[in-house]
């Protein structure tokens, strides 16, 4: 490589090099059932693109109408915002990453 | 920034920062066996595994067949301990393999060479002695809109005709292709380095419920009469659950369903002049928790790594 930073393990094998890296996260939060959360991104100048991931928390698989919150981007700052009632709204995890 | 570390590639984009904790390997979720096994149309099984961390872990899975489709279906915490379901398409058992990524904790790693980064109060935010997450590509996915490779089922009722009590004999004539083989939404990704051990990050969000429905009647001896009107009715329901799943191939992650469960309920009824009536239901209330339509569909990132770095 002409530039750039390559890191590797002992073996000498390279697994992180800054010229194929993919992405990187830049963090995570909780955003509890029926309850709206946000999460100010750090250095979210130095980010093209925020890709966020949701997943739920203790949600049952099959014998309900399961919510998961909804996502919005603006500015740096992740919103989570619940959805339905309290019975419906689920507890949801946000992972942040960028590229 | 005042002071600290950011490395970023050729497009500015940052990668290794002094103020973000960076996701380091964790550890592999061990395997407890098959929570659910369901054989009809593309079939599933519901993989279980356990995790103990005290932070909230990133899953990725490695598939056992290329061919299949699997998504973290829960993520249940109990304290620090954590429980993961995982969703896989067909009907013989290949669980995969997990690998769990949270970030930096503790005191420095063992191990007298490499880079570590730490933030102004001294804690770790990089260490390459603790297995890094190397993202190898994001992509944005969402299934399709319909899970089953038939599309959507229509609302009206199927006559499926009069089978007595034997409530078995209804359900052909209530069938769908609710196979979900298909029905998946397709994206490319950065593969140049593609092998058999890459695993992606992607959690099952979206759920979706199809149903048909049947009713019949007909009448015997109502133009007849010196024959008793025997009247006949018969009411039905089948319908299957899907859970959203990925298939990662060596050029595309394909997002689409699993189905996972189905909801059957028949009731055939005879009734004239007693003593002739009678009733039979075939199976308890058919209690599918919605119908026709699909929730939480919603673009989700799909993570890809390459898991040969973390074995």
């Amino acid at each position: 490589m002409a530039y750039g930073i390559q890191l590797k393990n002992s073996s000498g094998t390279t697994f992180f090099d800054s010229t194929v890296i993919g992405g990187n996260f830049l963090g995570t939060f909780t955003a509890n059932a029926s309850n709206n959360a946000s999460f100010t991104i750090p250095h979210a100048t130095l980010i093209t693109t925020i890709y966020t991931q949701i997943f739920m928390i203790n949600d049952l698989p099959t014998d309900q109408e399961a919510l998961a919150h909804t996502i919005s981007v603006s500015s740096g700052v992740v919103t989570a915002t619940a959805q339905g009632n309290s019975s419906q709204s689920q507890t949801t995890q946000v992972v942040i990453f960028g590229k | 920034m005042a002071y600290g570390l950011h490395i970023t590639n050729t497009s500015g984009d940052l990668l290794v920062s002094s103020d973000i904790k960076s996701y380091h390997y964790v550890g592999s979720p061990t395997y407890t066996g098959v929570q659910l096994r369901y054989n009809n149309y593309t079939g599933s099984r519901v993989y279980r595994y356990t995790f103990t961390d005290s932070q909230t872990p990133l899953i990725f899975i490695k598939p056992a067949d290329a061919n299949k489709f699997y998504a973290v279906l829960t993520h249940f915490k109990s304290g620090n301990n954590w429980t993961y379901d995982v969703i896989g398409s067909g009907t013989t058992d290949q669980p995969p393999t997990l690998y769990a990524f949270s970030a930096l904790s503790g005191s420095n790693s063992s191990g007298g060479y490499g880079l570590l980064v730490q933030d102004s109060s001294g804690n770790r935010t990089f260490d390459s002695r603790d297995k890094p997450l190397a993202i190898v590509d994001i992509v944005s996915a969402i299934p399709p809109q319909h899970a089953p490779d038939g599309g959507i089922t229509p609302t009206s009722n199927v006559d499926p005709g009069f089978h007595e009590c034997t409530i078995s004999n209804y359900r052909s004539a209530m069938e769908w292709d609710f196979t979900s083989e298909d029905s998946h939404n397709d994206y490319s990704y950065s593969n140049s380095g593609h092998n058999s051990n890459y695993m992606f990050a992607a959690p099952s969000i979206a759920q979706a419920a199809y149903q048909r429905n049947a009713f019949h009647y007909h009448c015997d001896g109502c133009s007849n009469w010196v024959q008793a009107d025997q009247h006949h009715y018969f009411w039905g329901n089948l319908g299957v659950f899907y859970r959203q799943a990925y298939k990662l191939t060596s050029t595309q992650v394909q997002a689409g369903w699993c189905s996972m469960k189905e909801y059957w309920y028949g009731k055939a009824q005879k009734t004239s002049w007693a003593p002739w009536n009678s009733e039979c239901d075939g199976s308890q209330a058919f209690g599918i928790p919605f119908s026709q339509k699909s929730i939480n569909r919603v673009s989700n990132s799909v993570i890809i790594a390459d898991s040969t770095n973390y074995v």
